[in-house]
């Protein structure tokens, strides 16, 4: 397969990277990385976290040196050695992480640092005009006072874009672009993007996403532990392809699931409503039982109330009125504590700002609400024997990659971050698990691995909530699927029976199902069929 | 993964080692200009210091007597910067202590040492904790923020200890505003008492020791404790501790308690230890503040607390005994070398912070 990858390539690349090696102090992060772009394409950089992608682009934006190797921009041997380099070869890059001034407006911070200005004095009038003219000339409007706390993630990654643009960037790179974005904001980037590639520029998209590579990029590069591993025209491949090159074996991109063998009732709550401060309804009204054995799923557009209601549940917010029953035992508004030790165990859909605390160790973070358990803790004192005992168990099962236990979690990749989180829950044995985003940001080994983790949990007899906003993995996780709209479930679905297409109907709330129905479909009064 | 352990220590030994040493050596050679200007021998002026301090055991004595109060207030700030809050407020937590533990000494005058001793101790505790508290439980409930209110109630602290020894505990007889002594069963025993080669007649005493075991309980505390796993919680991600069914308002609480707590105690040492035996408000201005400086230089650490406390009682110490020697040099230089090892550790840290990314981008 190497040699023909090779022949793929055109003859005369605008940028090309030879032979790119990048030690880290204990990785190698790029391992003498051929890469090479061509004038006008969209060209993906996959592979899963930790594969070297981010550190390539980094390197090409000057924001690390290299150790060895070349970069030759129009075949000419460059060096790159810092940003504004970088920018002056037209080479621009939105991070992952937005780089914006929150109170400061659209056009201070597109031009922050490339101010125009006449004799010292600021023109800001010529800046907002130039702004508005590159955001129409992309396809889309923008208020340039307006200030960044205003608006949505989207918009601001438009901002990002604009201030690369700004700065006459002929290249673009973008790293992992739509992991912040809701569905409805990665249509208009795709849109963006490929009103940016008419206009001629070429663009460089870090993603882990193989659908995003084959719905946008004309070439994508496959990247793994640091090596290159091939580049590919998207004519002659496949996800599947591309999914085993990126984890190097055969991927299950489908999930194994058994016929359901349902138990008792495990969970069964009526009535759940919930207010903000406002005194608006955000859950409203919303009742539904999961049996042992069974995956309950919530799909919906994100912002719909799925964070509020898991978030109630699992102790960390308060429902308003509603009931909440655990196996007899009454869970209304119990706290974190309570609940933990009913056998509810909690995957938050925020994994750096509510599944772990990165700057403790992996040890602490492998107890993290559990602490107060008799197994880790005494009266006053931590059991630090016994924590680090369970920590290097779940280590070892989990196949979580750390240096080791005591390793800060933040230096662990986004993969093996989720895997901890997913470890830790899993490792209490809890009769129901609720699982709010399970896989967000992951790459596709580790995804596998967590679907079948959960799925080997619902062989068990153990309840299952998901809640997901990626349909894929909610039809093929589920056993019955509740479509969230505005705080309120538009229909209920038996998971084999139903359609990406037909959940998206209801997800938009242009259709509902009678309210009693779902009630009783949700409360499993009746089957899904009626 | 050795490269990394090591990359680690590396971090630890540059910040917590070599950074504020760096920073202690330039602010030497700054402070060495300013005595220069003042028509002194810079290091006649410091190798006099030195010797004041360590060429006798009572010089290390009354170094230690300086150096202990600093800890108490280092440790304020210290322990709430720990559930990631800024604890401005050493100095008014000091007094409300200071005065709450004079007054049980001079009130139950009838109690035997040890028992006074430690009552004065928690009652010094107790006034700090709860000048802390208000803060905490203002931030909790209405979300004002720590660092405002607790400087405001510095002020109001100092006015209202102001009030109550003159209107309250003061003989109008006596020319300087100042409480009754405390009991004998108060008295802090010297440290000749406990370590026996220890020169006496010093002002020394067992609340170093008592500074030193309270370092060693919060590292206990913070490290090996619910408590204090919950409060470290707390600080770095009060998201994630809500998730883990942490209570994060009553931790919040209860940090700036046990933080204003120790501030409480950093007067026991004057007021307590051999000397005047009362409380004299104008004798401990200032040491909250410093203590801010402290805990920065001994990197929130409470062994390196002790070590900058130390520095902090060697400049003090230093500079009373030096006005002999050198009289045109004021005895101010000592807070003018505070201020500089201050700043300059800010920007050695910044330095060495910096230096650390590029050794990381070039890998």
């Amino acid at each position: 397969m190497a040699e023909n990858t090779r022949s793929e390539k055109a003859p005369d690349p605008l940028i090309r990277m030879e032979g790119i090696t990048k030690r880290f102090p204990g990785v190698l992060a790029s391992d003498s990385v051929d890469f090479s772009v061509q004038e006008g394409e969209i060209h993906a950089l996959v592979g899963e976290n930790g594969a070297g992608k981010t550190t390539l682009m980094k390197i090409l934006y000057g924001i690390y040196s290299k150790d060895t190797g070349q970069i030759y921009f129009e075949d000419e041997p460059v060096d790159i050695e810092d940003p504004k380099a970088a920018n002056e070869f037209g080479i621009g890059m939105v991070h992952q992480h937005f780089m914006l001034v929150p109170p400061l407006s659209v056009v201070d911070n597109i031009t922050l640092g490339s101010e125009i200005a006449h004799r010292g004095i600021l023109d800001r009038e010529e800046g907002k005009k130039r702004i508005q003219e590159l955001a129409s000339d992309i396809g889309f409007d923008i208020d340039p006072e307006a200030r960044i706390e205003e608006l949505s993630v989207g918009v601001r990654q438009r901002i990002e874009i604009l201030k690369v643009l700004f700065r006459e960037a002929e290249v673009l790179i973008l790293d992992e672009p739509t992991a912040v974005l809701t569905p409805q904001e990665v249509e208009s980037l795709y849109e963006i993007l490929n009103n940016l590639q008419e206009q001629g520029k070429t663009i460089i998209f870090i993603t882990h996403k193989l659908n995003e590579v084959m719905d946008l990029a004309d070439r994508v590069t496959v990247m793994r532990d640091g090596k290159e591993v091939g580049t590919k025209e998207i004519e002659n491949t496949s996800k599947k392809e591309l999914a085993n090159m990126m984890v190097g074996r055969e991927v299950l991109l489908r999930v194994e699931k058994k016929e359901a063998e349902l138990g008792e009732e495990l969970i069964r709550t009526e009535n759940l409503t919930v207010t903000n401060d406002e005194g608006k309804e955000i859950v409203n009204d919303i009742s539904f039982s999961i049996q042992e054995g069974e995956v309950f799923g919530i799909a919906g557009v994100q912002g719909n109330g799925q964070t509020e209601l898991i978030e109630a549940l699992t102790g960390i917010d308060e429902f308003s009125s509603g009931t909440v029953e655990v196996q007899e035992s009454d869970l209304t508004n119990a706290d974190g504590r309570e609940i933990r030790e009913e056998g509810i165990g909690h995957i938050p859909e925020d994994r750096l700002d509510r599944g772990m605390i990165t700057d403790f160790t992996v040890t602490e973070n492998f107890v993290l609400g559990y602490h107060t358990f008799e197994r880790y803790s005494n009266r006053l004192f931590l059991k630090l024997r016994e924590m680090d005992a369970h920590a290097e168990e779940a280590v070892e099962e989990f196949d979580i990659k750390t240096p080791s236990i005591k390793t800060l979690a933040e230096s662990l990749s986004g993969g093996n971050q989720q895997k901890l989180i997913v470890a830790r829950e899993l490792s209490q044995q809890p009769k129901l698990l609720v699982a709010a985003q399970p896989t967000r940001g992951i790459d596709v080994g580790a995804i596998e691995f967590v679907h079948e983790r959960l799925m080997e949990e619902r062989a068990r007899g153990k309840g299952l909530l998901l809640v997901s906003s990626e349909l894929d993995e909610i039809i093929s996780l589920s056993d019955r699927i509740a479509v969230i709209y505005e705080g309120e479930f538009t229909g209920i679905f038996d998971a084999d029976e139903t359609s990406k297409e037909e959940l998206g109907v209801y997800m938009t709330g242009s259709k509902r199902q009678d309210e009693e129905k779902v009630r009783r479909k949700a409360l499993n009064q009746v089957s899904l069929r009626e | 993964m050795k490269s990394e352990r090591r990359s680690e220590l590396l971090f630890n030994v540059l910040m917590n080692g070599v950074a504020p040493i760096v920073a202690i050596l330039i602010a030497f050679a700054i402070g060495g200009i300013v005595i220069i200007s003042l028509g002194t021998n810079p290091l006649a002026f410091f190798s006099r210091m030195f010797s004041l301090n360590f060429g006798t055991l009572r010089g290390v004595s009354q170094m230690i007597y300086r150096a202990t109060p600093y800890f108490f207030t280092a440790m304020a700030l210290s322990f709430a910067f720990k559930a990631g809050l800024f604890n401005i407020g050493a100095e008014g937590q000091m007094f409300i202590g200071g005065l709450a533990l004079a007054w049980v000494g001079f009130t139950f005058t009838w109690l035997p040492f040890p028992i006074l001793f430690v009552l004065c101790l928690i009652a010094g505790f107790l006034g700090g904790a709860l000048w802390g508290a208000i803060p905490g439980y203002l931030k909790v409930k209405r979300g004002a923020h720590e660092v405002i209110t607790t400087i405001m109630l510095n002020f109001i602290a100092i006015a209202l200890v102001q009030y109550l020894v003159q209107n309250h505990f003061m003989n109008p007889e006596w020319g300087i505003p100042h409480t009754p002594s405390v009991a004998e069963g108060a008295y802090a025993p010297s440290l000749d008492k406990i370590i026996p080669w220890f020169p006496s007649g010093t002002r020394a005493n067992i609340m170093f020791l008592v500074a030193i075991i309270l370092a060693g309980l919060t590292l206990v505390l913070l490290n090996r404790t619910k408590l204090g796993y919950e409060i470290r919680a707390t600080g770095l991600n009060p998201n994630s501790a809500e998730y883990a069914g942490i209570n994060i308002s009553s931790r919040t609480v209860m940090t700036m308690a046990i933080s204003g707590g120790f501030a409480g105690m950093a007067t026991a040492n004057f007021i307590l230890g051999p000397g005047s035996h009362y409380f004299l408000k104008s004798e401990y201005g200032g040491i909250g503040f410093s203590g801010i400086a402290v805990g920065l230089l001994g990197r929130n650490n409470p062994l390196g607390i002790i070590l900058a406390a130390i520095l902090f009682g060697f400049l003090e110490n230093g500079a009373l005994g030096v006005q002999l020697y050198f009289p045109n040099v004021p005895r101010q230089i000592v807070e003018i070398m505070q201020a500089i090892i201050l700043i300059v550790l800010v920007i050695v840290l910044e330095l060495a912070r910096k230096f650390l990314k590029r050794l990381q981008k070039r890998g």
